[in-house]
């Protein structure tokens, strides 16, 4: 290949490159579910702020690592009916106060857990929360939640204490997706 | 034998370009999953990791569809050739490193395992083969240039 052929090549690359780049710049500005170019993204067990850094889990480590998503973002998507939303601390906690319109969701399970998961098919992104510090109820949950065909779970970045501190809708009372469970509070 | 030739080059075309356009269609929808997707791989900077999720299924849409049509061929597979390495070296480092992550290859729960990376070894040896072989007499750049056939 002569060196003009060469050059030429490496131009029209370049310009499909360019041509790309814009194109995809155009399509995130236009997205439902944009990326902001100006924030930086960290890694699932890199964040200072995450609540569910690897080695921070307690108990049995998860398989598997999670995105995450800011409790800025899950306000939004709790406020546009666009997550659902799994508690998964104790039936007393969720009783006491619970992100509105969230599943009680713990790591041993449900007793209607089939009405719960029936609930969350509802939504294609779930958050996953606790108040464990170390994402130790919240973590497990999502790893159920994916081998049950759940594609996007993302962990709260932070616990139900700190949604209620940012003013983050909550409301108190039993699951009401789990009409059929009398489940114990503990 | 020129025949045979043409048909490899076209179905390799059309197979490569074709799941570059797919794997863009699963992105684009949720552009900050497939940030913390690439951010797992723990190989950009924060900051760049934004950048590089809006403009990669771009560049992967752009260039799949310029190799589906057989428009500057070469260089199309010259862009997907050089995105498919990266692509390689990112989960060969991810795997070696012990990082449990998802591939984020076509969009979904897919996790990333050696298999991913001799799936992406076999795209891009159709890549090169490509880029070698030029567009083939199934493509525009031939039809538009039958005697003097583009460099890309």
């Amino acid at each position: 290949m002569g060196a003009s052929r060469l050059a030429s090549l490496l131009l029209r690359s370049a310009a499909i490159v360019a041509a790309g780049s814009a194109l995809g710049l155009a399509l995130n500005a236009a997205g439902p579910h944009r990326v902001p170019l100006g924030t930086p993204v960290y890694a699932a067990a890199a964040s200072g702020t995450a609540a569910c850094g690897a080695g921070e889990a307690e108990g049995a480590p998860s398989a598997q690592i999670h995105a995450r998503i800011s409790v800025a973002d899950a306000v939004g998507a709790c406020n546009a009916c666009s997550a659902g939303f799994v508690d998964a601390r104790g039936a007393d906690a969720f009783a006491h106060g619970h992100i509105s319109g969230a599943v009680h969701l713990p790591p041993q399970g449900h007793p209607d857990e089939a009405a719960a998961l029936a609930e969350l098919r509802h939504f294609r992104t779930i958050v996953v929360y606790d108040d464990a510090g170390g994402c130790r109820l919240a973590r497990p949950v999502a790893d159920r939640l994916r081998a049950q065909g759940f594609a996007d779970v993302r962990l709260l970045d932070m616990t139900f204490t700190d949604w209620t501190a940012t003013g983050g809708p909550a409301e108190s009372g039993a699951c009401k997706a789990c009409q059929h469970g009398a489940e114990t509070h503990r | 034998m020129t025949a045979w030739r043409d048909g490899a080059l076209a179905a390799a075309r059309v197979v490569l370009g074709g799941l570059f356009v797919w794997a863009a269609c699963t992105k684009l929808p949720d552009l900050s999953l497939f940030a913390e997707e690439i951010a797992n791989y723990r190989l950009l900077p924060p900051a760049l990791v934004p950048l590089a999720a809006a403009t990669l299924p771009g560049i992967e849409l752009a260039a799949g569809a310029a190799l589906v049509l057989g428009v500057w061929t070469r260089a199309a597979a010259l862009v997907l050739d050089a995105l498919l390495a990266a692509f390689v070296g990112g989960l060969s480092q991810a795997l070696l490193r012990g990082i449990d992550l998802r591939c984020g290859c076509f969009g979904g729960s897919d996790t990333a395992t050696w298999g991913t990376v001799a799936r992406d070894l076999v795209m891009l040896a159709a890549g090169l083969a490509v880029l070698a072989g030029g567009p083939g007499a199934w493509s525009i750049d031939k039809r538009w240039r039958p005697r003097a056939a583009p460099p890309g």
